[in-house]
């Protein structure tokens, strides 16, 4: 895959595939940094700790049963560890476009925020919990 | 319901409907994420702790409106009931119910501009249920609302109610008395009462002591009772089961 325009990405939430309420996405890969520059390095030395990973989305709005409200008013009430699968293009996984597997739980959560006469939507990050998987078999 | 424009969200807060004034509103909740990584692990992990509640609401200022008035006069008052229905409050609609507390109201505005009115409530130690609405809208005769098909009370779970009374009118001591019945059947052939609230004779909230399960029944209804000669109340009640 070459550069691309983000225009169908996939998303899971638990069990549940949300695909088609996404409007932005953000996967966010990080580890903790700790300085072990020492004497002799010709350069800032660091290692790296833990994984921080996050996935950040901004979801159309919808209270209809098993849907937006109730998947993320669930994972918030319950602090239950929740999966969560994401692929930049809604295809088959492949090497070229890899399915980023982890669980996570989210903080806070907005049931509702914006102004009359806007679209409903809701932004929501998850804090993953478990080492990310990057799963590219088809 | 799908993917909308906000147009016909609820906000009701002790008895009030400050709907009409308001034309943005946030509801968001937290709990505080407490990291706790052990030996191990490759990623950090955490808990998550006490939760709470940030609302924040504004509109237009409009010192006749009750809702306004009241908030002026009251803020700072605790324990004060509220209801957000995000989409509508239709019978069946999601409804969020908690108690505020530590309100902020102010007004201000711009000479030739609209005057502007904002508010902010805070959590007061009782957590957010999320539930649906069994009753909504002015009522003047007896009525037993439709079934809704909200499922059953788990052993580990609570049965809550809210009751919203927003306005009262009539002569001899117009007066509405709702319950919340579950059923096995949406027929409501053999109803039980399950919360029964204080009678109401004016604009107020009620939250009603949580009732444990494990209740079997999946359908539930709201039977509002009404007296008085020329009554008319307008009632707004929510169920959830959490």
């Amino acid at each position: 895959m070459a550069e691309f325009v983000l225009k169908n990405p996939y998303l899971m939430i638990g069990t549940t595939e949300v695909s088609e309420y996404v409007r932005e996405i953000s996967v966010e890969l990080s580890k903790s940094q700790h300085e072990s520059t020492a004497s002799g390095d010709g350069a800032g030395n660091f290692l790296m700790g833990l994984q921080n990973n996050k996935v950040t989305v901004k979801l159309k709005q919808d209270y209809a049963t098993n849907k937006i409200d109730a998947l993320l008013y669930a994972m918030w009430n319950t602090e239950v560890a929740t999966a969560i699968n994401v692929r930049a293009v809604n295809t088959t996984i492949a090497a070229t476009n890899p399915e980023y597997q982890m669980s996570a739980k989210i903080p806070d959560y907005s049931p509702i925020n914006g102004a009359v006469d806007s679209l409903a939507e809701v932004s929501v990050t998850f804090i993953c919990t478990t080492v990310l998987t990057l799963d590219t078999t088809p | 319901m799908a993917e909308h424009v906000i147009k016909d969200t609820k906000i009701l807060i002790g008895g009030f409907d400050y709907s009409p004034g308001l034309n943005q509103v946030g509801l968001t909740l937290k709990k505080a994420p407490k990291p706790d990584p052990a030996f191990g692990d490759g990623a950090q992990s955490i808990a998550l702790g006490l939760q709470t509640f940030e609302l924040i609401y504004s509109g237009y200022l409009d010192m006749n409106a009750n809702n306004q008035d009241e908030e002026q006069t009251n803020w700072g008052e605790v324990d004060t009931v509220l209801t957000i229905c995000p989409e509508n409050v239709d019978v069946e609609a999601i409804a969020y119910c908690t108690k505020k507390a530590a309100s902020e109201t102010s007004w201000d505005g711009t000479i030739g501009d609209k005057a502007a009115f904002s508010g902010a409530a805070f959590s007061s130690g009782q957590g957010v249920v999320r539930g649906l609405v069994l009753a909504s809208g002015e009522k003047t005769t007896t009525v037993n609302g439709a079934a809704v098909e909200a499922g059953a009370v788990g052993a580990t779970q609570y049965l809550y109610g809210v009751l919203h009374i927003t306005g009262v009118s009539g002569t001899d001591n117009p007066t509405a008395t709702v319950k919340i019945q579950s059923a096995p059947a949406s027929n409501f052939a053999s109803p039980t009462d399950r919360i029964e609230f204080t009678a109401s004779t004016e604009v107020e909230a009620q939250w009603a002591t949580p009732v444990a399960g494990e209740i079997t029944d999946t359908f539930w209804r709201a039977v509002v009772t009404i007296s008085g000669t020329n009554p008319s109340l307008t009632v707004y009640c929510v169920m959830a089961i959490q």
